[in-house]
């Protein structure tokens, strides 16, 4: 399982790495903005992107429409974990096709549980 | 208006003037009527210049009154919605601090415990491997090991909990730095503000400038902060949860 990591601040891309490798997934990469994400996404193959919402260059919802929008990544699932909590703002991701949405501050609990429902629904 | 050409309008009217008293002594009406229209129009042009210059005045006072409500809007709101978003960031900033020395603090006697523990039974082992334990210290020694073993295997779960809760107390940096951000942005505004406050420019610059303080609500601001952000529309993980799920996902 290859995990793409997106977060314009680096403490926040640790933490969701070691918390990612506390649950056993050890491969993961970083990316600091949706405009990083998006050439690293169509030229490897990964599993799950977890991505910021608000970044410089091109914001989170941004990368999650164009992920949408590219045939190969359209079905990649996205967790996004942001400090973003307007309805409106929910409703949209929902709108763009998010598979989670963890709010910041968060735990490792609540990644975990997020995680997994994911790939129940990947599953199933 | 130059001096120069008040001067020429004063020089032209006396030569009307004198021209109209002429005119009237000599009885020709019909040119004494074309100098007094004349001398009519003279009049007019000069309130119209007036009227040009009352006109300037107030467009310009009009502008800077714009710029004076965007200014008291800064002093009003912005600024001390920006105090309570870095008061906020004091508060973000110490309770992660706070959480990380208690992690710490808890940590270390655990730590601690082990390596007493660790070095008693090396020592104790160290004699046993060189035949200088009598059959009751090695009981001894075997019930610590034993001892140990069981100390370890409970506290290590611990203190793998507080390092976790140490990483996890780092997460305030990227929500302060996106408060920050914030705040730089509004005084980069106010500066902005005050220098067209000093040049009176015009004013379509500030309808930019305001539609850029409108603009939708889906741009990404970062954290809200109680109190300070509209609370109607923010939503903790649990109404995201039950939205989502009310959406369907």
């Amino acid at each position: 399982m290859k995990i793409l990591i997106v977060d314009d601040f680096s403490t926040m891309r640790r933490i969701i790495k070691n918390l990612l490798r506390e649950l056993g997934f050890n491969n993961t990469e970083e990316a600091d903005d949706g405009l990083t994400a998006l050439p690293m996404l169509k030229s490897t193959s990964f599993d799950l992107l977890v991505t910021d919402w608000n970044m410089p260059g091109m914001q989170g919802i941004d990368l999650l429409k164009e992920v949408r929008a590219d045939e190969k990544l359209s079905l990649m699932p996205v967790l996004m974990v942001t400090a973003e909590q307007k309805k409106e703002q929910i409703i949209e991701a929902a709108k763009a096709g998010v598979n989670g949405y963890i709010v910041k501050p968060f735990t490792a609990a609540t990644l975990e549980e997020k995680l997994n429902k994911i790939f129940e629904r990947m599953e199933g | 208006m130059a001096d120069g050409q008040k001067i020429v309008l004063d020089d032209t009217f006396a030569e009307n003037a004198r021209k109209l008293a002429e005119y009237i002594e000599n009885g020709d009406l019909e040119n004494a009527d074309k100098i007094l229209d004349s001398i009519t129009k003279m009049r007019e042009n000069s309130l119209f210049q007036e009227l040009g210059k009352l006109t300037r005045e107030f467009h310009d006072a009009l502008n800077s009154f714009r710029l004076d409500s965007r200014i008291s809007n800064f002093t009003e709101n912005d600024i001390p919605d920006a105090r309570e978003r870095l008061n906020h960031v004091i508060t973000m900033t110490e309770q992660s601090a706070d959480k990380t020395l208690n992690s710490v603090e808890q940590a270390l006697p655990l730590c601690e415990s082990i390596d007493v523990n660790a070095n008693n039974i090396k020592k104790e082992w160290g004699k046993f491997t060189k035949k200088e334990l009598s059959a009751e210290q090695f009981r001894i020694l075997s019930r610590d090991m034993t001892q140990f073993l069981d100390d370890v295997c409970t506290n290590t779960p611990g203190i793998k909990e507080r390092l976790q809760d140490v990483l996890m107390a780092q997460d305030f940096q990227d929500l302060t730095g996106q408060i920050i951000r914030r705040v730089i942005t509004l005084v980069e505004e106010l500066e902005v503000s005050l220098v067209e406050l000093v040049r009176l420019s015009g004013q379509s610059h500030l309808e930019e400038q305001d539609q850029e303080a409108n603009k939708d609500n889906l741009k990404g601001t970062g954290p809200s902060i109680l109190g300070v952000d509209n609370t109607e529309s923010i939503m903790e993980q649990d109404d995201v949860d039950d939205l989502l799920s009310s959406l369907g996902f």
